[in-house]
């Protein structure tokens, strides 16, 4: 480039004569030419074109690429048309359109006389390549194959070119060096597909010795001695050289300074390779700064608000921002206590001997205190029929300036606040049409004649709403106007304001890029209609763009997954718009298959102007086996005792776990695991293999599981269970689900409490067989299933055991439980819930309440007749606790053996829960976090379902001195419906409420038992404590 | 016979062939955020450059010819950054006079058959001169337009240019010395075309920074966007 010019020559004449053609042709071209310069090489000048130039154009061909569809598309776009004479403005115009395809990187054409005085016009092509999938082989552990890919920064899709490589190169060895391998070596391979032009990149990491420190070199007035720098630290000549540790050797230092109120101490590090040594030598510059010292003057504020509010602590820094935000805080507070004129100014000064301490000061003027006792809002409305379009109560729960209350004693205000709740207030009218909304003011100092007490009354004047009178919707071809209405606020009789324009412009826009239109724009128009001025006609005009479809998608990553596992998830096909929506949710329906660490979804070629475009998909599949292993210790509270406490006692036992899974089994996305756990006290072990998407359908989920169990089921015994089960899950809709399932499982109870009825125990620990095939239903409309306000959550599961299925014990299984949530006043919650359950035994099995069971004598001596089957004990119902009937204990409801009081179960449910719910009550230090409840449960456990209905109205137990005498305390009858209150506390998390319940039972059951071993057995009846406690996560029901 | 049958028709065969061979007729020598330029471009550039500076095409170098490729990929740049609203487009008379100036500078020119002649030594014919001229002085009021209200000369600097620089040379060269009044508006104007060269030489500098500027022919192994 020559763009120099000297202009003034030998003589003024000359020099500034030539002022008028300027300097600046220089760079233009023709006086650039060196006049004096020797010709060293020649090249002859194309003037090929001459020969052919107006010749009528033959055939057009493209040499260079494949498929004949291409060929087609690119002939259409190329302005040389056959028999059309070739002119050299359509050449280049057709060389421009084939290039800005972004499909090759370089075109040449050429022409041939054809005997007939035609030319054939051949485009000779060399094409592009696009990023196609980047795998690493080689990477150290330290940096992972994933940070290497990053760190590579190559986009999947783009162009790539020479330059881009080695670009990518330099990034992977820097990455390499921050992390130590400063020997390491980085090629590359790449395998280009001429088909796709896709091209898949390897790197190859040859990681070399990590480095080690070299020497560490400390500077600046540290405070510390070099040794102890090195220490805090963590950085010692020898180390190993990783990224970590010198980012942590920073930190620690920084934290070391700022513990001591240097917050302004500076730390920073430079650091020197030597290859010979393959070391690197780090020298510390620290700079400790001042000791900050942060003070209140003017009003007494104690050092834990201090703290609270100036935020230098928390941040361990000081800035101005930080200052300023200690300022806000501080004006925030002052105000919250009713200093609302109060003034905080910061003040800075050095002190010490050597300018060592710095003192900042906020300098308070709190001026006089006040109490904002109310705020009056007075609306003028024009509508004719008198609504004002907002309530008082949505104004005020819009506003910062709020009276005095429970959280601001002195209520809160400030003119700023005012001033920002009054544009708020403006911009929440202006946003509804409301363009002349004007909002008021007036401060009444001395309110009701009391000194320093204020009032704020507003005046909201809302003037005329603007509404659409029409909307017209010009330039759509591909989307229909219902289309395009369907995604927007603005329609006649809606009002009109900027604020829906703008959202219906990223409406309309985000609609045109889902449907192929990524260059699609948008304006928008509107007057006041003739006659009516607010009544707007609206007007959005699109430009709609070219639209780009599917051309292929191409798949890339898959070593073990089949392909069509990743082709049914799909969202994008050959043919479609190209919708960005589509292919974010390819990548979330590919990551909801679990079985990939990373989605990329790209177009290729994005910059290229071409009507069809590939998509790729490219994953990075997960590892396929997961381990988990881990020795702990396990405490139980209510373990069997095997004596005669029916509270149980504490258990406590080392355990060992271990878990293995293997995700996509076989190449699909199934997933077999096995896991285990083993102590003492509890033995578990569980195999299961779950086919998600079976028979290729979101809706369908098939789980074969084999569990193994022997624990604690309820303090009467512990449940040893050998468990096979088979389940479909269908789902039906987005609130319903139905799971159909075969369960074949052996049962047994054992570790019975040694005064348990010894009649009992041969009747109840024999093992079963229950072989029961049974469907579940679920319908979860609830808001949410944390904390649900509105909506009904149902469950129904049925089951029957029979012979025909391999059960030993022949019974029928239902239980329905139903809850509904209802909001009132827009902050509370009554929610309700409902459960039946009723087990019926068939064939010869029989149900057998407490006493009769304990009247049998089956199976106590060989003489003994054996044992009928009964339905086993762990397949019964239970209830109470904190999750069911909170009148009891858990699962202490309904019959208990007559011998030693202990709840047995029964084989019919019921419970009614009722719970009002309270909204969150604002508490310093808790915010809004907490919350309480009242509630009401009834219900208990009956013997049989006859019992269950006949005892539906009986309040009480029936006839209790039956159970407290020895004589008769084998007619204690359990059949009635039990009644508690309580309040519970809720305090939120992100897992849910934490919930502590107190439940007053009001009719606690009295029941028999018997203390000591036998035979010096004592009668001691005893009644279930009233009150209970429950702590535990979540909402009742 | 059929042996001699079948030389003959093979020579005629390749005879027919060459005849009928094709010829590379244009081709991509460099691309700019884009924008082609063409051999063709870079070819009349060149035929161009040699006309306007009187010299024989079959003297052009290799550096001649990068020169050339380098000043097309700057006027495209400039081109992509200028709006053409944004200026006043050359008159008639403007480019009239600007041939003139071109057709003084050949001293064998003496009538319309001898300036004919030297255009078509070039390979150029009278529109396209005229085409090249016209988008030359669009690209040059382009710049100035640019550039121009970012540039001030105050009169210290002229003053300075005047006593330290002008007249020492008129000096030298013994020529009559001329007043500074007399001077001041075209020292004004040359010192702004001087600011204003070195604020193009730092403008296309940044432009081509920032820019995606590829030359296929030049490149190896490697296509000039992508792989081979």
């Amino acid at each position: 480039m020559q763009l120099t010019g000297t202009l003034v020559r030998s003589a003024v004449g000359r020099a500034l004569a030539s002022v008028s053609v300027g300097v600046l042709l220089a760079f233009l071209c023709a006086t650039a030419l060196a006049q004096n310069q020797a010709p060293e090489q020649t090249f002859p000048l194309l003037s090929a074109i001459a020969d052919y130039q107006d010749l009528p154009v033959g055939d057009i061909e493209f040499r260079g690429v494949e498929s004949h569809k291409d060929q087609a598309e690119l002939r259409q776009m190329v302005v040389l048309k056959p028999g059309e004479p070739l002119e050299r403005a359509k050449l280049r115009e057709s060389i421009q359109a084939l290039y800005s395809t972004g499909r090759f990187s370089d075109i040449q054409v050429e022409a041939e006389h054809t005997p007939d005085h035609q030319v054939t016009v051949v485009f000779l092509t060399t094409p592009n390549y696009f990023v196609g999938e980047i795998t690493v082989e080689g990477a150290p552990g330290h940096p992972t194959d994933t940070q290497i890919i990053n760190a590579s920064k190559l986009q999947l899709g783009e162009l790539l070119t020479r330059e881009e490589i080695e670009r990518a190169r330099v990034g992977i060895s820097d990455l390499m060096e921050q992390n130590g391998y400063y020997r390491s070596q980085v090629s590359d391979e790449e395998q280009p597909d001429a088909k796709t032009q896709q091209v898949a990149i390897r790197f190859k990491v040859s990681a070399g010795e990590r480095a080690h420190v070299g020497s560490v070199t400390i500077t600046g007035k540290t405070g510390y001695s070099p040794e102890e720098i090195r220490e805090i630290a963590n950085i010692h000549p020898g180390d190993t050289v990783s990224a970590d540790g010198l980012t942590n050797a920073l930190q620690r230092l920084r934290k070391k300074y700022q513990k001591k109120n240097r917050l302004l101490a500076q730390v920073t590090v430079n650091h020197v390779y030597r290859p010979e040594k393959n070391a690197v030598d780090y020298t510390f510059d620290i700079d400790p700064g001042p000791v900050v010292e942060v003070a209140v003057e003017g009003f007494h504020l104690s050092r834990r608000l201090i703290r609270k509010y100036i935020p230098v602590y928390e941040e361990n820094a000081l800035d101005e921002d930080l200052l300023n935000e200690g300022r806000r805080n501080l004006l925030d507070y002052l105000q919250t206590r009713g200093f609302f004129e109060a003034k905080v100014a910061i003040k800075r000064e050095s002190a010490g001997t050597s300018n060592d301490r710095l003192r900042v000061s906020y300098v308070v003027d709190p001026g006089p205190r006040h109490k904002l006792v109310k705020i009056g809002i007075e609306i003028q409305t024009l509508s004719p029929t008198g609504i004002k379009y907002f309530d008082e109560a949505d104004l005020r729960s819009r506003m910062q300036v709020q009276p005095a209350g429970r959280l601001f004693s002195h209520g809160r205000y400030s003119q700023s606040l005012l001033a920002s709740d009054i544009r708020g207030l403006e911009a929440l009218y202006r946003a509804q049409g409301f363009a002349q909304v004007k909002i008021t003011s007036n401060l009444i100092d001395n309110y009701g004649g009391v000194p320093n007490q204020l009032a704020v009354q507003l005046q909201v004047d809302e003037g005329p709403q603007t509404l659409v009178g029409a909307l017209h919707i010009m330039g759509n071809k591909s989307r229909s106007e219902d289309e395009l209405r369907s995604v927007i606020y603005t329609q006649e009789g809606q009002p009109f304001s900027d604020y829906y324009v703008s959202n219906d412009r990223d409406s309309i826009l985000n609609d045109y890029f889902n449907h192929g239109f990524p260059n699609a724009s948008f304006e928008a128009s509107a007057k006041p209609m003739e006659g009516q001025p607010y009544r707007m006609d609206v007007t959005f005009t699109v430009h709609e763009g070219d639209q780009v479809f599917v051309d292929q998608v191409l798949l890339s990553g898959l070593y073990h997954t089949r392909p069509y596992i990743v082709q049914r998830q799909l969202q994008v096909h050959p043919g479609d718009p190209v919708s960005q929506i589509d292919m974010l949710d390819t990548q979330r329906r590919l990551y909801d298959l679990s079985i990939f660490n990373q989605v990329d979804t790209a177009v290729q070629n994005p910059d290229g102007k071409e009507r069809e475009k590939n998509i790729l998909v490219n994953v990075r599949e997960a590892k396929r086996y997961t381990f988990n292993y881990g020795v702990g210790l396990e405490f139980q509270t209510g373990q069997p005792t095997g004596g005669a406490s029916p509270t149980g006692r504490t258990g406590v036992s080392p355990r060992v776990s271990f878990e293995v899974t293997r995700l996509n089994f076989r190449g699909r996305n199934h997933t077999i695991a096995f896991k285990s756990h083993v102590g003492r006290l509890q033995q578990r072990a569980l195999l299961s293999y779950d086919a998600p998407r079976w028979f290729n359908s979101d809706n369908l989920r098939l789980t074969f599981t084999t569990f193994y169990d022997n624990t604690l089921d309820v303090t009467t015994f512990t449940s040893r269970r050998l468990e096979g089960s088979v389940q479909a899950e269908q789902k039906l809709s987005k609130a319903s689900t139905l799971f159909y399932r075969f369960q074949y499982r052996r049962v047994q109870a054992a570790n019975f409490a040694s005064n348990f009825s010894p009649n009992q125990v041969p009747l109840l620990s024999q093992p079963t067989r229950v072989g029961m095939p049974g469907f579940s239903y679920i319908r979860n409309r609830r808001d949410s299933d944390l904390e649900s306000t509105r909506g009904s959550y149902t469950t129904l599961d049925a089951g029957v055991a029979a012979g025909y299925f391999g059960s030993e014990a022949n019974f029928s299984r239902l239980l329905v439980q139903n809850s509904t949530y209802h909001l009132f006043k827009k902050k509370y919650v009554f929610a309700r819930s409902t459960t039946i359950g009723m087990e019926d035994a068939f064939g010869n099995t029989v149900i057998l309440s407490p006493a009769a069971a304990a009247s049998q004598t089956c199976g106590t001596s060989s003489t003994a007749p054996p044992c009928p089957p009964v339905i086993p004990l762990p397949e019964r119902f239970f209830s109470g606790g904190g999750n069911s009937h909170r009148g009891f204990g858990l699962n202490q409801a309904g019959p208990r053996d007559p011998q030693s009081g202990f709840p047995v179960g029964g084989s019919a449910l019921f419970l009614n829960n009722l719970e009002l719910r309270f909204p969150p009550v604002t508490l310093p230090w808790l915010q809004d976090n907490l919350s309480f409840a009242i509630f009401h449960d009834s219900g208990n456990v009956f013997d049989t379902g006859h019992d269950m209905l006949h005892s539906l109205l009986r309040w009480h137990q029936k006839n209790p001195q039956l159970c407290m005498q020895q004589s008769t305390y084998k007619q204690c009858d359990f059949n009635y419906v039990s009644h508690a209150i309580g309040v519970g506390v809720r305090y939120k998390t992100p897992i849910g409420p934490v919930r502590f319940d107190f439940g007053y039972n009001l009719n606690p059951p009295s029941f028999p038992s018997f203390v000591g071993t036998a035979p010096n057995q004592v009668f001691a009846p005893k009644q279930a404590s009233p009150f209970n406690v429950y702590f535990s996560i979540g909402q009742t029901f | 016979m059929p042996k001699k049958l079948l030389h003959f028709g093979l020579v005629i065969l390749l005879t027919a062939a060459c005849a009928y061979a094709g010829n590379i007729i244009d081709r991509i020598v460099a691309t700019v955020n884009g924008h082609i330029i063409l051999q063709s471009d870079w070819d009349e550039a060149l035929s161009y450059e040699a006309f306007v500076n009187g010299r024989p095409l079959n003297q052009v170098t290799l550096e001649d010819r990068k020169a050339a490729l380098d000043r097309l990929i700057d006027q495209e740049l400039i081109r992509q950054q200028i709006h053409p609203a944004d200026f006043r487009h050359p008159s008639a008379a403007d480019v009239d006079r600007r041939i003139e100036d071109i057709r003084k500078e050949h001293s064998e020119v003496v009538d319309e058959l001898t300036w004919k002649a030297a255009l078509q030594l070039c390979g150029l014919s009278e529109s396209e001169l005229r085409q090249k001229v016209t988008a030359e002085l669009e690209e040059m009021r382009m710049v100035d337009a640019h550039l121009r209200p970012s540039v001030q000369v105050d009169a210290r600097s002229v003053e300075s240019y005047y006593r330290d620089k002008l007249l020492p040379e008129l000096r030298a060269s013994g020529a009559k010395e001329v007043s500074l009044i007399e001077v001041a508006p075209k020292i004004k104007e040359l010192l702004a075309q001087q600011k204003m060269n070195d604020l193009l030489i730092t403008w296309l500098r940044s432009l081509r920074a920032e820019s995606s500027i590829r030359t296929p022919f030049q490149s190896s192994g490697i296509g000039g966007g992508g792989l081979e």
